[in-house]
C-alpha cells in the first residue's frame, strides 16, 4: 500500500469521525473505571497507514483538546491522562515508521501503539497523580485489556481498508 | 491486495502477549516468608522455615518440613489448628485458642509486605 497524498480537508474529515468515535465511547459503560476500547485509534491508524505519520500526529491531537473541551475535562487530570497517553502512543507510532511494511501489518502497529498509550499514562499517574509504586499492579491489568481491545482495533480496520479497496 | 497477518505481527504479538503474562506473574505472585514466628503463653520464638523439625510446646506439636509449617498434634478441642493443614505463604498464620498459640509465617523484607492497594 502506497502512501496517499493528504490536505487539510481530509485531515478534517478525519478528526471529526476520530471526535465522534471519542465521545460514543465515552458513554460506554465499563467494567473497570478507565477500561475503555478506545475505538477513536482506528481513525489514527487509518491515517498512519493510508496517508502519513504526519496526518496521525494531527488527527490524535486535535481529538484530544476538542473532545476534551466537548467533554468539560480540559485541563483536569483525565486531560491530561489523554494527552500524555496519545504523546507516547505517537512515538510508538514514530517507531513503527521504521519497520518494513512487508513483515508487519496493522497488528503491530495497533498493539504497539496501544501499550504505548497504557504506559505513557501510568508514567503520569505515577509522577503526578499518584506518587506511590501500588498503582502498578494495575498496570497488567490494563496492558491486557489494551492488547485484547487493539487486536479488535486492528481487526475492524483490517476489514474497513479491504472493503474500501 | 492488503493482507490480514503477516510474519512479523506474530512476533510481536508474541512477544507482547508474553511480557504481559510475565508482568501479570510478577506482580501477583504472593511471596513467601524467610521465618516463622510461634507466639505461645507469651513466649515468641522463631524458627527458619528451611529447616525440618517437629517443635513439641505444651499441648501443641509444630512440623516443619520444606518450607511448609503445620500443627501435628493439638490438645484442643475442635481441632481446627490441625485441620487448616499447610501454610506456606508470606502473613498466613494459624491460631489455636485453647492453647494460646499463634503460628505466623514472616520476611525479613519490610517491602513486600503490601496487602491492599489504594485506587
Amino acid at each position: 500500500m502506497t502512501p496517499q497524498r493528504i490536505n487539510i480537508h481530509q485531515i478534517a474529515k478525519l478528526t471529526a469521525l476520530a471526535i465522534v468515535l471519542n465521545m460514543f465511547e465515552f458513554f460506554l459503560p465499563s467494567p473497570i473505571y478507565g477500561v475503555k476500547p478506545g475505538i477513536a485509534n482506528i481513525i489514527i491508524l487509518f491515517a498512519f497507514v493510508k496517508f502519513n505519520f504526519q496526518s496521525a500526529v494531527y488527527i490524535s491531537l486535535i481529538r484530544v483538546f476538542v473532545s476534551s473541551l466537548l467533554l468539560g475535562t480540559f485541563l483536569t487530570p483525565s486531560f491530561f491522562l489523554s494527552l500524555f497517553g496519545a504523546l507516547i502512543s505517537l512515538l510508538f507510532l514514530y517507531f513503527c515508521k521504521f519497520l518494513s511494511k512487508n513483515l508487519f501489518s496493522l497488528f503491530s502497529f495497533s498493539i504497539l501503539s496501544a501499550l504505548g498509550h497504557i504506559i505513557g499514562q501510568f508514567i503520569i499517574v505515577r509522577i503526578f497523580i499518584i506518587p506511590d509504586n501500588g498503582i502498578f499492579y494495575l498496570l497488567p491489568i490494563f496492558l491486557l485489556f489494551g492488547f485484547i481491545f487493539s487486536l479488535i482495533n486492528a481487526y475492524v480496520l483490517t476489514k474497513v481498508i479491504t472493503s474500501s479497496n | 491486495m492488503f493482507k490480514l497477518f503477516k510474519p512479523g505481527d506474530l512476533v510481536i504479538f508474541i512477544i507482547c502477549f508474553f511480557s504481559i503474562i510475565l508482568i501479570f506473574i510478577n506482580f501477583y505472585r504472593v511471596p513467601s516468608g524467610s521465618f516463622i514466628s510461634i507466639e505461645n503463653n507469651n513466649q515468641t520464638k522463631e524458627y527458619s522455615l528451611s529447616s525440618k523439625s517437629v517443635i513439641e510446646l505444651e499441648g501443641i506439636t509444630i512440623e516443619i518440613n520444606s518450607g511448609r509449617v503445620r500443627v501435628v498434634k493439638s490438645s484442643c478441642k475442635n481441632q481446627y489448628c490441625i485441620m487448616q493443614g499447610w501454610i506456606s505463604k508470606l502473613n498466613q498464620s494459624i491460631l489455636c485458642l485453647p492453647n494460646l498459640t499463634k503460628i505466623s509465617i514472616k520476611s525479613n523484607d519490610n517491602n513486600i509486605t503490601h496487602d491492599s492497594t489504594a485506587y
